[in-house]
């Protein structure tokens, strides 16, 4: 049976990815992380544009490692014994002491720089899946029912674009069936009006769609006045705690745990009290079933089985370069990689469009 | 280099509130005196023979040996083989300071050690605490989550007041006595040691990473210096010292024969083949 997972799903399974690749600079281990997350791309993504994304943050990827390489030669710290460049070193003045400008490149920090830079990669990566793979209109409708218009608003802005270039084609399209040469700069005048005006006929088709069906509709039930201050004091408590737990040094005892529970608690009940007076219907419910489950609990034992590796083995997790080794394979990291890649097989095919008789 | 900064940033003091730079060796004026203490107050005082270009030069070139953090290259995790366990980032970490002379009072470096330049004559000091100058009280606070108070057999991992390596102590300091000599104000083992030049070759001989070590480095060690006499004085640690050291900690090495739940590097290579292929049929028979 076809369908296509709860967006939710994806996402989860991605962040847990994404946390495992933080987790460890084995270059091993990341490339590995990376065949899994393409293994996955590769047999479960729809047909829609944003599905063909993936392909473009695999190149964000090897954009950032090669700009990390660049930056390690042009500035990084040198460090290392088997030579690999001879560069002069230009001498700085002291207010920018701790920089170096150039100097001999060594392959150990070379490596290292490669492997921090295959780290970041491979998390961009991560998320580019997980935004291949979940549709972000049905992701948007998982938001809760307060933030409604707010996800409304996202949703025509997401689209816009897309909207925009098959404008652009149909209207290249007519001009090339009344046989109307030319391309480049000069057509840009004479395709751009009948464009916007495609682009403002479609935009107002839309709006009395969405309008027929009791969308931008306002329920009679009116808002208390006191809701938006609930959250938004939630959100003052929030930032408080979150000062306090992370430096507990420097801050009183009450400032973390208590006032963040108090804030994350007083935003929840807000968000749920102005999510009572927003009526949506449920026309085509997205189902949480069996598979979405263990999706997000393969993305939860991949980053278990890397924190367990740091935990009980925190050398195998890190390239060793003094002295430069060959990267081991922890078995639990592997495992958590496998675990990664499950959901190649384990989710439902997604739903293709119709090609016609085979 | 990033904690130096971070520290900075913080308005750590400039200059240490308690604790000079008390060196239980006296270096000559060419030398750098390097003073590292350890967790649990051992404080160990080296001299860095020649002119050292870098502040860890000067750390290698005093007998220390170290580590970079292998995930953060440039910020000195161990020395030593110090902690054992890893943990060199937070809350305590190896603080580096600076101070002009013998019995002068400690500066927080600004400059990572990898750059800093040390004069002849000046004092280098490392201090594993959570950014207190060597010789000075502890800043660790106690509501902070830190395990220091628990290890129980002392971290202090230098097996170097051992009578037989330092039998031969100059400075009169008498080794894991645990009482505190004369110069120090702070109780623990407080042992000397100074890198002869005579033992430089051995030293780097018994490692293979420093077999290739820099062409400075090199025509230091060649150079016969006149303070030879002085250094040999004091104790030297021979290379078994050192791999006692490295020894004692138990820490695991990458170089060792892959240990118990990791698998060597071609298995890795293996799977990645197989994933990788995998996924890359699909991607041309999807196309398709």
């Amino acid at each position: 049976m076809t369908r296509d997972l709860h967006p939710v799903a994806w996402w989860g399974w991605a962040i847990g990815v994404a946390l495992a690749a933080s987790l460890t600079t084995n270059p091993l281990l990341l490339g590995l992380l990376f065949c899994s997350v393409w293994l996955v791309v590769a047999n479960r993504r729809g047909s829609s544009p944003w599905a063909r994304a993936f392909r473009l943050y695999v190149i964000l990827g090897a954009v950032v490692i090669v700009s990390r390489l660049v930056f390690y030669v042009l500035v990084g710290f040198k460090f290392g014994v088997h030579l690999v460049l001879r560069l002069p070193s230009i001498p700085l003045p002291d207010w920018a002491a701790g920089i170096q400008l150039g100097g001999d490149v060594f392959l150990e920090g070379l490596l290292a720089a490669a492997c921090l830079g295959l780290r970041l990669a491979v998390l961009i990566i991560a998320i580019g899946a997980a935004n291949a793979l979940a549709n972000p209109k049905r992701l948007l409708r998982s938001l809760p029912r307060a933030l409604h218009e707010l996800g409304t608003a996202v949703v025509v802005s997401v689209s816009v674009a897309p909207q925009l270039a098959e404008s652009v084609q149909r209207v290249m399209r007519a001009r090339h069936l009344r046989g109307e040469a030319g391309r480049g700069l000069r057509v840009v005048p004479r395709v751009a009006l009948p464009v916007l005006q495609d682009t403002l006929d479609r935009s107002l088709l839309l709006a009395s769609a969405m309008e027929a069906r009791g969308y931008g509709s306002h329920t009679d039930r009116h808002r208390a006045a006191w809701l938006p201050a609930v959250t938004l004091g939630g959100l003052v408590a929030v930032s408080l705690g979150m000062y306090g737990v992370l430096d507990p040094t420097r801050s009183p005892l009450w400032m973390g745990i208590p006032v963040m529970s108090v804030g994350v608690s007083m935003c929840a009940a807000g968000i749920w009290l102005s999510g009572r007076a927003v009526l949506v219907t449920t026309y085509r419910p997205d189902p949480w079933r069996l598979a979405e489950t263990l999706t997000v609990l393969c993305g939860i034992g991949c980053a278990a089985g890397m924190l367990w590796a740091r935990g009980t083995d925190p050398l195998s997790m890190d390239l060793q370069t003094q002295p430069l080794a060959a990267p081991l394979l922890p078995v639990t990291a592997l495992v958590g990689i496998v675990l990664a890649a499950l959901p190649a097989v384990i989710t439902p095919p997604p739903v293709r469009p119709y090609r016609g008789p085979q | 280099m990033k904690r130096t900064l971070l520290a900075l940033l913080l308005a750590v003091p400039l200059v240490s509130t308690g604790g000079t730079a008390q060196a239980a060796v006296t270096c000559t004026a060419e030398q750098v005196t390097v003073v590292v203490q350890y967790l649990g107050g051992g404080q160990v005082t080296g001299c860095g023979n020649g002119d050292p270009g870098t502040g860890v030069d000067a750390l290698r070139s005093a007998g220390f040996s170290f580590e970079y953090s292998p995930r953060e290259p440039g910020f000195v995790c161990t020395i030593d083989s110090n902690p054992g366990d890893g943990k060199c980032m937070k809350p305590k970490y190896w603080s580096y300071w600076h101070a002009s002379k013998p019995g002068a009072a400690w500066t927080y470096s600004s400059e990572g050690a990898g750059t800093y330049n040390p004069t002849p004559g000046s004092v280098e000091g490392w201090r594993f605490d959570c950014g207190a100058a060597p010789g000075a009280a502890s800043r660790c606070t106690t509501s902070s989550p830190k395990p220091s108070p628990k290890p129980s057999p002392k971290p202090s991992p230098r097996p170097a007041p051992t009578p037989s390596t330092h039998a031969s102590t100059g400075s009169g300091a008498q080794a894991g006595s645990g009482a505190s000599p004369s110069t120090t104000g702070k109780a623990g083992t407080v042992s000397a040691k100074a890198k002869a030049k005579a033992k430089a070759p051995d030293t780097a001989k018994a490692k293979a990473t420093m077999a290739k070590a820099k062409a400075t480095k090199a025509k230091a060690k060649k150079k016969p210096a006149a303070a030879a006499a002085v250094v040999s004085a004091s104790a030297t640690p021979s290379q078994d010292t050192i791999a006692n050291a490295a020894a004692s900690q138990s820490v695991p090495r990458a170089s060792e024969p892959p240990r118990r739940g990791t698998l060597p590097w071609w298995w890795g290579a293996i799977a990645l083949v197989l994933i990788g292929g995998t996924a890359g049929a699909v991607t041309v028979v999807r196309r398709r």
